[in-house]
């Protein structure tokens, strides 16, 4: 018998050592669950990272932006409705010269917030600076343009009030002189009738 | 079975109000005259007048009549009822540009039931013909109707609703715009 075959299946072939493990093949080993995971030291943790930041103040301003469409929404449906039972004219629209470039008065200060986040190191600098600016300076512009939609309403409002002024003055000037042709026409025929009678009176 | 009930009842109002509905819009139709078919003759005309005001413009019209002023009041008074209002005169430089074709349409509407020829007055001498007609409902005017030709002019009145023909005799004195009609300035020779 050839050992080495038998324990690494170098060497010269057994016959009899084949025939055995053929004959013992169905009861060989096979691995039927998965492989244990090895171990891992330590899962990622959760960072405060820009892409957050970025991400939370794209939030913050959506929010904001919402609320604050929707009070001057309401608070401009209020003026229009009273406007119209008081008779009030709006103001005419002035445009705002100069639109890009908005100041920097708001609720959030850029630079105490940065001061702020020095001290406690929690984060950098450059990101806060520029979420804070960022979402004061379209804060602004979200102001601008509503009031320019609200004066650019008012305006309509006041044109269709105005055409339909011409067209009341237009239809009561038609409605007078149409009532005096009609007036006159029916006055004719009565004077013709009386002049017709007074000649030939009925005796 | 309630919705049933409900439906049924919707349907029965629906029912009973489109006839009644297509009933009033006819009669209203009746009333108004066409007058399209003398549209032609605004470019013959030396002077025209066309006037066209519906139920609308006659509200927003009577918004715009100052009462403190005794002219636009008497008119005040007197679009009360007014459904509509259409007016069409013409004034032509030479006699024979309008035919006898073009008023004959504005008969023949005059003919349809509910139409009474009050008063016809006609002058031989000076080819002068007035006409007026009035569409009664009981006592209550719906409507009248006045076609006055002469060789130069041709007016024809059209006004729908229920209107106070004394109120509307005394308007052209308040007024107080004399010689615009021709027949007025004849009469005064």
């Amino acid at each position: 018998m050839n050992e080495d075959y038998l324990w690494d299946k170098t060497g010269e072939r057994d016959p009899e050592i084949e025939r055995l493990e053929r004959s013992l093949s169905s009861l060989r080993y096979k691995r039927t669950s998965k492989p244990l995971p090895l171990p891992v030291a330590s899962r990622p943790q959760f960072r405060l990272n820009s892409t957050w930041l970025a991400a939370a103040a794209a939030i913050a301003l959506l929010i904001f932006a919402g609320g604050l469409w929707l009070a001057l929404h309401r608070s401009n449906s209020n003026e229009q409705s009273n406007g119209i039972a008081g008779g009030v004219v709006p103001e005419p629209i002035e445009f705002p010269k100069d639109v890009s470039v908005p100041p920097t008065v708001g609720t959030v200060n850029p630079t105490v917030q940065v001061a702020e986040d020095k001290k406690s190191d929690r984060l950098p600098e450059t990101i806060t600076s520029r979420a804070s600016h960022n979402l004061n300076s379209s804060t602004q512009s979200v102001e601008r343009m509503q009031k320019i939609a609200l004066r650019v309403r008012n305006k309509e409002r006041v044109l269709r009030e105005e055409e339909t002024i011409r067209k009341g003055e237009l239809a009561k000037e038609q409605l007078i002189k149409a009532l005096q042709i009609t007036s006159d026409k029916l006055n004719a025929v009565q004077k013709k009738i009386q002049g017709t009678q007074e000649h030939n009176p009925i005796s | 079975m309630k919705s049933v009930i409900t439906k049924s009842l919707k349907l029965t109002c629906l029912l009973f109000l489109v006839p009644l509905f297509a009933t009033i819009t006819a009669s209203a139709q009746d009333v108004r005259l066409q007058l399209d078919n003398l549209n032609k003759l605004e470019s013959k005309a030396g002077n025209s007048v066309d006037v066209t005001l519906d139920g609308a413009l006659l509200q927003l019209a009577g918004k715009f009549l100052d009462i403190n002023k005794p002219k636009e009041a008497a008119v005040k008074e007197v679009l009360a009822g007014l459904k509509g209002v259409y007016v069409k005169s013409f004034e032509f430089d030479k006699e024979g540009v309008y035919s006898a074709t073009d008023v004959d349409s504005i008969h023949a509407q005059l003919r349809s039931p509910g139409w009474t020829r009050m008063v016809g007055v006609k002058s031989n001498k000076e080819g002068e013909n007035v006409e007026f007609y009035m569409m009664m409902n009981g006592n209550q005017v719906n409507g009248i109707a006045v076609i006055a030709t002469d060789p130069k002019q041709l007016t024809v009145v059209n006004i729908v609703g229920s209107i106070d023909l004394e109120k509307l005799l005394k308007l052209s004195g308040k007024l107080g715009i004399p010689d615009l009609d021709i027949d007025l300035g004849k009469q005064k020779k």
